[in-house]
C-alpha cells in the first residue's frame, strides 16, 4: 500500500530511552556535568507558545489572521519523577532555599527568591543509530534560569521506592528579554573509533551459523 | 546482512559458537562452551522476545555466569542497536535479565538463559 510505509531512514533519527537531567552539558564536545537525580517513567518536556491575536476584536477580521498573530512568550516546563534524592537536589526542588552551612544535612526554606535559585538543567537522551560511549548521537534541551514551580514533594509507600516529583519552569530575564528560556541541540552520532588490534594470546573469534 | 544474520552475527563477538536453538549440531565435536538463540523477528511498532542461552558444561557456575554477565553488559541500561539492511534492531535486556537453567539430560550441564527483547526499526 503506498501511504503505508515509514521513512527509510527512520533507525537513524529514533530518540531512544529516557535520557537523564543535568546540572551542565557541553553539546560540542558531548560532555555530561551531574545527574541531578535517577528519574522513572521518562521526562516530560514541553514549550507552549502563548499568541496575542491583534484580530480578534477587528470587526470583519477572521481569527487567527497570520499577519495579526504575535507570539508573547514562550511558557517552558520539564517534569518528571526523581527516584533518588540528595540534599542539592532538594534544595532544586524547594527552589527558594539553602543548604545549612553548618550542617550540609538541613536543607531550610525561605520564602524570599533569590537569583541564585534560578539554574539551567539540561535533559540529554541517545539519539540516532550511534550511541558509543565516545561519538554517540544526542537530543540536549537547555532550559534557562529554571525554577521549581512545582515545589518539594515525597511519595513513600509500603515495600516501594519512595518517589519525587518535580516540575521545573524556565525564565526570561530582563536582561535578555527576547531570548526565549530554552534551546535544543540534537545531533546524530558517528562511528566509535577504532582500537588498535591487539598482539599475542587470547581467542575472539567466534562464529555465528544461524542461517 | 538480514536481520537474524546481523544478530547471529553481534553474538559472534562473544567468542563462542552461535546456533540457531532448533538446529545445534549433533556432532560429537560439538561441544559446549557455545550460545543457541530463540530467535524471532517483526517489523516496526511491536517488540518481540528473544532468548540467547549460555552453555557451559562444567562444575561451576562461574564461567557461565561470567560470559553471561559479559554478553548483558554489552547489551547495557539502554539496550543496543543492531543495524540490518534497512534499518536496525533495538535489543534491551527483559525480565529476569538472566535466568539459571537445569538440564535433565546431564547434571554438568551449566546453561544460562539471557531473556531479551527486540523491536525492528524497519517497515520490512
Amino acid at each position: 500500500m503506498k501511504y503505508t510505509q515509514i521513512p527509510t531512514n527512520t533507525f537513524e533519527e529514533i530518540q531512544l530511552n529516557a535520557g537523564i537531567l543535568l546540572d551542565d552539558f557541553t553539546p560540542a564536545t558531548g560532555t555530561v556535568g551531574n545527574i541531578i537525580g535517577a528519574t522513572s517513567g521518562g521526562i516530560n518536556f514541553t514549550a507552549t507558545p502563548e499568541y496575542q491575536d491583534f484580530g480578534e476584536d477587528i470587526d470583519n477580521c477572521p481569527k487567527n489572521t497570520k499577519e495579526l498573530k504575535k507570539q508573547t512568550s514562550v511558557e517552558v516546563s520539564m517534569s518528571g519523577t526523581f527516584v533518588t534524592i540528595s540534599a542539592s537536589a532538594i534544595k532544586l526542588m524547594a527552589a527558594s532555599a539553602d543548604i545549612d552551612g553548618e550542617d550540609a544535612t538541613h536543607i531550610i526554606p525561605r520564602n524570599d527568591i533569590l537569583e541564585a535559585d534560578f539554574d539551567d538543567i539540561w535533559w540529554v537522551g541517545d539519539y540516532s543509530d550511534k550511541n558509543g560511549d565516545t561519538n554517540g548521537g544526542f537530543i540536549a534541551i537547555h532550559m534557562m534560569n529554571a525554577l521549581s514551580t512545582g515545589g518539594f514533594q515525597i511519595q513513600s509507600g509500603d515495600k516501594a521506592k519512595g518517589t519525587f516529583s518535580f516540575t521545573f519552569t524556565g525564565h526570561y530575564s530582563m536582561d535578555a528579554q527576547d531570548t526565549v528560556p530554552y534551546e535544543i541541540y540534537i545531533k546524530a552520532g558517528t562511528a566509535e573509533p577504532t582500537t588498535p588490534a591487539q598482539s599475542g594470546g587470547g581467542s575472539g573469534s567466534g562464529s555465528g551459523t544461524g542461517n | 546482512m538480514n536481520k537474524s544474520q546481523a544478530f547471529f552475527n553481534y553474538l559472534s563477538k562473544f567468542g563462542l559458537p552461535v546456533y540457531d536453538n532448533s538446529t545445534v549440531p549433533t556432532d560429537e565435536s560439538v561441544k559446549p562452551p557455545y550460545l543457541t538463540v530463540s530467535y524471532s523477528e517483526d517489523v516496526f511498532g511491536t517488540n518481540v522476545p528473544l532468548y540467547v542461552f549460555v552453555w557451559y558444561r562444567d562444575s561451576s557456575w562461574l564461567n557461565v555466569t561470567n560470559k553471561a554477565d559479559e554478553i548483558s553488559r554489552d547489551i547495557g541500561m539502554g539496550g543496543k542497536l543492531i543495524p540490518y539492511n534497512g534499518g536496525a534492531m533495538w535489543i534491551r535486556r527483559g525480565t529476569p535479565a538472566l535466568q539459571r537453567m537445569s538440564d535433565d539430560s546431564d547434571d554438568m550441564i551449566r546453561r544460562i538463559a539471557i531473556n531479551l527483547e527486540a523491536e525492528f526499526i524497519s517497515a520490512n
